[in-house]
């Protein structure tokens, strides 16, 4: 078989062999869109499970205060929430405390409402109908007020 | 199914054909340009932008792997053009590297060549066109090609002899 004057299968093997080791980079395929069907089909499916969780949420709640145990609940959050705080601000400054305490505050009462105020500015967990010990607050034996700071040498405060 | 619902559907086919020719033509393109010269990331973008350009055109009655390299080869000398201006703001990298035995290289000595020889020589010995398939991508005669072609290896031979 002849071979084309402009054709050189020994030069082609060559070239071959040397680009072997160049290739492109891999494209990244952009991910398919989901069809109309689809997207309508994962709405209503998100829907569902958040009505679904927003509804037992909402039933356990009544369940929990029915049984007098809403204040009692939210005790325990606090209580958790409180040791947090004060691990976070311990030995910081009375600023610190302070602002750590009205966040407190504010937790405890976006969690109990006025149901559970005690008629002086605080407020107080109901007690349970089972007679079960509300939990202890103990978040202001953590405060520790700190020392006046030592003079300076200069009298400058 | 009517007649035009019919065409419709065997051009939508045909295309989705000439869309996957291109992607499968994307390395042996991709080599094309590397043995014309460029660099690595130039070939990249040149390709990147043929590929763009096959997406939006009517499919054209030629190998995608002619079209494709003719595109993108305009693309990369538009480019090699600009960088004559900008170069010299622009860190430059060596495009080839040489071969590990330190023998002569094939690239380099086919980068010597002028740029239609080395045009037709690519076409033929990388893309493995035919004449015919050259010479419709490159829009010059068949005759042409055999002898651009022709004198093309003649004096790379000699040069990789020597």
């Amino acid at each position: 078989m002849t071979q084309p004057i402009d054709y050189d299968a020994d030069l082609a093997r060559r070239l071959d062999a040397r680009l072997l080791h160049y290739v492109p980079l891999a494209r990244i395929g952009a991910a398919p869109r989901p069809t109309h069907h689809l997207r309508l089909a994962g709405t209503a499916a998100l829907s569902a499970i958040v009505f679904t969780v927003a509804g037992f949420g909402f039933e356990a709640n009544a369940y929990a205060q029915s049984q007098g145990l809403s204040c009692l609940d939210a005790m325990a959050k606090v209580d958790v929430f409180a040791r947090t705080v004060f691990d976070q601000v311990r030995g910081g400054s009375l600023e610190e405390q302070y602002a750590a305490k009205v966040r407190l505050n504010a937790y405890a009462f976006s969690l109990t409402g006025p149901e559970c105020s005690d008629g002086h500015g605080g407020w107080m967990p109901k007690a349970s109908p089972s007679g079960a010990a509300p939990a202890q607050q103990q978040p202001a034996q953590n405060f520790t007020k700190p020392t006046n700071p030592a003079p300076s040498p200069t009298g400058r405060p | 199914m009517t007649v035009t619902q019919y065409d419709e559907r065997a051009a939508s086919d045909s295309r989705a054909e000439w869309l996957g020719a291109c992607e499968a033509a994307r390395t042996k393109v991709y080599r094309a340009l590397i043995a014309m010269g460029a660099m690595r990331a130039d070939a990249e973008d040149a390709l990147q932008d043929a590929l763009e350009v096959a997406v939006r055109t009517s499919v054209p009655a030629q190998r995608p792997e002619g079209w494709l390299f003719v595109v993108a080869l305009r693309r990369w000398r538009r480019h090699r053009w600009r960088q004559r201006i900008f170069g010299p703001l622009l860190p430059r990298t060596p495009a080839l590297a040489p071969d590990q035995d330190g023998a002569i290289d094939v690239l380099v000595e086919l980068g010597k060549l002028p740029d239609r020889q080395r045009a037709v020589l690519v076409a033929r010995h990388v893309l493995g066109l035919s004449q015919n398939e050259t010479a419709s991508a490159l829009g010059i005669a068949p005759g042409t090609v055999g002898s651009i072609g022709h004198r093309a290896i003649k004096a790379l031979r000699e040069r990789l002899e020597e």
